[in-house]
């Protein structure tokens, strides 16, 4: 009972000890500064003045120097335009693959199919010589 | 009356005044608090976070709570109470979020910003290691005892105030109080015998 009594005083001191731990120097005026020093002294909003009368008065002078970059920027468009030439129009057939894909012809030749060679047809005889023919007759 | 309840007394007698001219006294309010709690906050917010860093951003965090409900200040009974609760809850918030332990074992850190009271180097060092050893324990309570054992810690804080801090009754206090203590002695004991 006397230890737990003791163990009690002893975690109640560390923790009562780390609570009165003072706080940092300046900790009140790092925070109203970061808050924005409100009491201090209140910013008021303000208006930058815009140039109105100065603009009109140099709208050409603002209209051709626009007018010029922009001449600028063209002629120099076109100038790289010029300077790269176009390519050659070039149709290319793609490289078929030189791959077998069939069977092998194992070595045999293709031979054409064969042809009837001339025939020699007799002559063609003469319109008396066939009447002359029909009526000789025929040997047995 | 503290110097924030005399402004706060002040700003309840603008009646007839614009709208500009309440800002400009909520503003002087809320000064008014940051200047007379922003010491007591710190030490609560370090007492958590054991980091000095941390716990002015803490603190700097509440402020800025404080300021965006700067309407409802008038509303407020106890402003040292009620603020206490919001750095209380960011201290949480930021405990959940970093999802490290505090710097318990940091010994360099405590024997840095504990008081030295004319202890030699040797015996500071001691002592530190002490004390991260006791803390090391608290961090072991469960979250609800160890929360009302830091802020009993407060000798400012009545049982009451530290009830009203939570959320809760002033008797749910006292028995979670007593569960710490007890629970705390237990882990101090268990740590002597394994030494």
């Amino acid at each position: 009972m006397t230890e737990k009594i003791v163990n009690t005083a002893e975690f109640e001191r560390t923790l009562k000890l780390l609570a009165a731990l003072p706080a940092p120097e300046g900790l009140a005026g790092r925070v109203q500064t970061r808050l924005g020093a409100p009491a201090a002294a209140p910013v008021r909003g303000r208006l930058l003045p815009w140039p109105t009368e100065r603009a009109t008065r140099t709208v050409w002078l603002r209209a051709a120097i626009a007018a010029g970059l922009l001449a600028a920027v063209a002629a120099g468009g076109m100038t790289a335009y010029r300077w790269v030439a176009p390519a050659p129009m070039a149709h290319t057939v793609p490289a078929r693959p030189a791959v077998q894909q069939n069977f092998s012809t194992a070595g045999a030749m293709r031979t054409p199919l064969t042809l009837n060679g001339p025939v020699a047809l007799p002559a063609a005889k003469s319109k008396s010589a066939r009447i002359a023919q029909s009526k000789s007759p025929e040997p047995h | 009356m503290s110097a924030a309840q005399a402004v706060f007394s002040g700003w309840m007698e603008i009646e007839d005044t614009d709208e500009q001219q309440r800002a400009h006294a909520l503003d002087q309010a809320v000064a008014a608090l940051v200047e007379e709690y922003a010491p007591a906050l710190y030490r609560v917010a370090y007492s958590v976070l054991r980091n000095a860093a941390d716990a002015e951003d803490a603190v700097q965090e509440a402020f800025v709570r404080v300021l965006r409900h700067r309407d409802q200040l008038g509303e407020v009974r106890d402003h040292r109470v009620w603020l206490i609760r919001i750095v209380w809850n960011v201290v949480l918030d930021r405990k959940r979020r970093m999802k490290t332990r505090p710097e318990t074992d940091d010994v360099t850190e405590l024997a840095r910003v504990l008081p030295s009271g004319g202890l030699s180097a040797e015996e500071l060092a001691a002592a530190a290691q002490h004390h991260a050893r006791v803390l090391a324990c608290v961090e072991q309570l469960p979250a609800k005892e160890r929360e009302v054992l830091q802020l009993a810690a407060f000798e400012e804080l009545s049982s009451v105030e530290i009830a009203a801090v939570l959320g809760i009754t002033e008797s749910s206090v006292r028995s979670r109080l007593f569960r710490a203590r007890n629970l705390m002695a237990e882990l101090l004991d268990h740590k002597r015998s394994l030494r």
